[in-house]
């Protein structure tokens, strides 16, 4: 480390070092990751403290994790995977109308301020037109296609949600490019509920691709939003793009 | 199990991580049942810590491996070891949850018989045994750090805060508390090169 160039080194030191332990505000973390993807030594510093920052979890006292954890986990896992077998019939269900869907939206409890932002969006998006729904039809192997449409200011997004009954298969394109530590985060919006579904990552060529495992029987909408890595339990930003579900 | 199925885990369980999460991204349950085995007590372990509470931990490592098998969110082997991967998403369910909980974390009863710190060697897997001493040694390490070093890490890490807020909440200079931080990070990545055996740093990751 003693032959980085003095200038940089004082410049973004204790900015990588902040950047490393995921202290920075998204503007600082913005700048960092910049300068980091065409600096190769300040690159070189932040893999060196990185191997620091992460061997803190082994520092805390190691506890044996309680095995109920480990058989509801695999009970979930076991019963997504099987229903993802082509073998396994899709499920019929009565879905209400797409009126009463709506209507419902607001009969539930009253929603967090950041929730409740967030479907306002969506009803008003809808109300001047934002969801108008573009090219859709119906497969050969009973999938039903919806075209997604993208929120102010990522109007250049394009996406399609393909359901195949309770679940479904939703294909972007045009999204921003992802910053260190950032994912993108698919949502299932049934009434007043919304409801944290898959995470993904966008692919060289810009697409991305995610499957919504379940929720989509008599859901609204489907939608996407920018979340720390792992994803959030609640939307912690407005829709980049969304699409009916109908 | 079936023989066949004997043999099929045997042979997951020779895979490196980096292997595993190749069958993970196709919706292999028994590779992810491999994974969990090796990673969920760290993620347990990491998770307790932030959020202070057993049901939140299980939670936490619940949605953080759930979001793991039904993401295409894939692992990049050029951000580190498939470990530190799962440890990241763990951490920010924790924070989220620690956030949205609003709740100080307990002290940990060290009696406790989950605890593999109060447990003889003796019950101890070869994992459970490396996963115990590298803590220790690693947490010897960090509190030769200055006080005031380690707390402003601390604070960011298992915290989730912010330079800005622990320069609040510690009342100093904004560029104090990133001078900490990058002084504590270069004294334990010292410990790393030099006092820590590779064989712990390589067995935790």
């Amino acid at each position: 480390m003693t032959d980085q160039p003095r200038s940089c080194d004082e410049r973004w030191g204790e900015e990588i070092a902040a950047y490393s332990l995921d202290a920075l505000d998204e503007a600082a973390s913005a700048r960092v990751t910049d300068h980091v993807a065409g600096c190769n030594a300040c690159a070189a510093r932040l893999r060196w403290l990185q191997a620091a920052v992460d061997l803190l979890p082994a520092s805390v006292p190691q506890l044996e994790a309680p095995p109920a954890l480990r058989e509801r986990l695999m009970a979930t896992v076991e019963a997504e995977a099987e229903a993802r077998s082509p073998s396994r019939p899709a499920a019929a269900t009565s879905r209400p109308s797409l009126g009463e869907r709506i209507g419902a939206r607001f009969r539930g409890p009253v929603l967090r301020p950041a929730l409740a932002g967030l479907a306002v969006a969506l009803i008003v998006a809808g109300a001047v037109g934002y969801e108008l729904r573009g090219d859709s039809g119906t497969g050969a192997d009973g999938t039903h296609t919806v075209a997604a449409t993208a929120f102010k200011p990522y109007s250049g997004a394009t996406g399609s949600l393909v359901i195949d009954g309770d679940r479904g298969d939703l294909h972007v394109a045009g999204l921003p490019a992802l910053k260190r530590g950032q994912v993108y985060q698919a949502w299932v919006a049934t009434g007043n509920d919304i409801e944290p579904s898959s995470v993904f990552v966008l692919a060289g060529d810009g697409t991305g691709e995610v499957s919504i495992p379940k929720g989509l029987s008599g859901a609204d909408q489907v939608m996407v939003t920018r979340e720390p890595e792992g994803g959030s339990t609640a939307p912690s930003t407005g829709p980049l793009i969304a699409a009916t579900v109908d | 199990m079936s023989p066949e199925s004997d043999q099929s885990a045997v042979a997951l369980e020779r895979l490196a991580d980096e292997e595993l999460m190749v069958l993970v991204d196709r919706k292999d349950p028994h590779a992810f049942e491999v994974l969990y085995d090796r990673h969920g007590g760290p993620a347990y372990s990491l998770a307790y810590r932030i959020v202070g509470d057993r049901v939140a931990a299980e939670d936490v490592t619940q949605e953080a491996f759930l979001s793991i098998w039904r993401s295409r969110a894939r692992f990049d082997r050029a951000r580190g070891s498939v470990r530190s991967w799962v440890l990241s998403i763990v951490r920010n369910r924790g924070i989220d949850s620690l956030r949205r909980g609003g709740a100080n974390a307990p002290a940990l009863d060290l009696d406790d018989e989950t605890v593999l710190e109060s447990r003889p060697s003796s019950e101890l897997t070869e994992d459970e045994a490396l996963r115990r001493e590298t803590s220790e040694e690693l947490r010897g390490a960090l509190g030769q750090l200055p006080e005031d070093q380690s707390r402003v890490i601390h604070l960011a890490y298992f915290g989730g805060f912010s330079h800005s807020e622990i320069a609040e909440m510690l009342n100093m200079p904004l560029g104090t508390v990133k001078g900490r931080m990058r002084l504590g990070l270069e004294k334990i990545r010292a410990q790393i090169a030099e006092g820590l055996s590779p064989e712990m740093v390589e067995g935790w990751s």
